[in-house]
């Protein structure tokens, strides 16, 4: 097959490099995480495989948002690992959010492993067009 | 002078009147080689350098699991093969973003990916297990019956 070099992965799973330090024993990644902006939302792409739906905790506290999300690690537990390329563990990781946000309409979506954020913009942070006279 | 290829230009008259400037410059740069070295691959014990999902492999009693995560993909993207001691995997990722929005972050990105692998044991088809939940595919892949330990009596 001919590999196109555009489609292939960049780099790997990073782990979390956090300020505050973890109070349990396990491994922490930094989930890979797309952010948009359009009009009225800010959107968050987070990746995170293994998280199941009731797994994920979002916070949002004086504009700092956390996402917290847990994997199974019972699913490893009877198993002897044979050959390795990637660790697993918890995902975890925060964002300082520079528009004013509307928070009592945060939507949150799990799917897939993949965690959708919708943050509408609060009025005040809606871009406005000014007529001129 | 020619200088190191990693420090960015060779000084400006410019910047040497303003000399701070071009140093604190050469020293972002220097960082973000370094940052850069740090965060790809190459140190890696990764069998894969083109950087397709990465697998693990379990053993689970007799059976072999494969395990790849694949965040967002729906099983229709995913191929799956096995023929004797081979298991290629296949699929693809697509990312798209609507029209009109401003990316301020990406760190996901579309691929495809195409490998093959060699287990320890010939595979009974008839009896692969597969699913994909939540962004991780796991395949359950029981050994053929003749490869299959037998306890001998001893006489």
């Amino acid at each position: 097959m001919e590999t196109n070099k555009k489609d292939m992965v960049p780099g790997s799973k990073h782990e979390l490099e956090a300020k505050e330090e973890k109070t349990q024993q396990a491994r922490f990644y930094k989930p890979s995480t797309d952010i948009i902006e359009t009009e009225q939302n800010l959107t968050l792409y987070m990746d995170m495989p293994g998280v199941a739906k009731n797994a994920v905790e979002v916070k949002l506290e004086k504009n700092v948002l956390t996402v917290d999300g847990r994997i199974d690690q019972d699913r490893y537990k009877n198993l002897k690992a044979q050959y390795a390329e990637y660790n697993v563990g918890h995902y975890s990781r925060s964002f300082q959010l520079s528009s004013e946000i509307n928070q009592d309409k945060i939507l949150a979506k799990m799917e897939k492993g993949v965690l959708t954020l919708t943050l509408p913009k609060a009025e005040q942070a809606k871009p406005k067009l000014i007529s001129i006279q | 002078m020619d200088g190191w290829s990693i420090l960015s230009k060779p000084p400006l008259k410019e910047d040497i009147m303003f000399g701070i400037t071009s140093a604190f410059d050469n020293l972002w740069t220097l960082q973000r080689a370094m940052e850069n070295a740090m965060h790809n691959d190459y140190f890696g014990l990764s069998t894969v350098a083109d950087g397709s999902p990465s697998m693990n492999i379990f053993r689970d009693g007799e059976n072999t699991l494969v395990t790849v995560e694949l965040p967002g993909l729906n099983r229709e993207d995913v191929k799956l093969e096995v023929k004797g001691k081979n298991l290629r995997l296949s699929g693809k990722r697509k990312i798209d973003f609507p029209e009109k929005a401003s990316v301020h972050r990406r760190e996901r990105s579309s691929y495809s990916f195409d490998r093959t692998v060699r287990l320890a044991h010939e595979v009974d088809e008839s009896n692969i297990k597969a699913e994909l939940k939540d962004g991780v595919l796991a395949v359950l892949l029981p050994p053929a019956e003749e490869h299959k330990p037998k306890s001998i009596a001893i006489s």
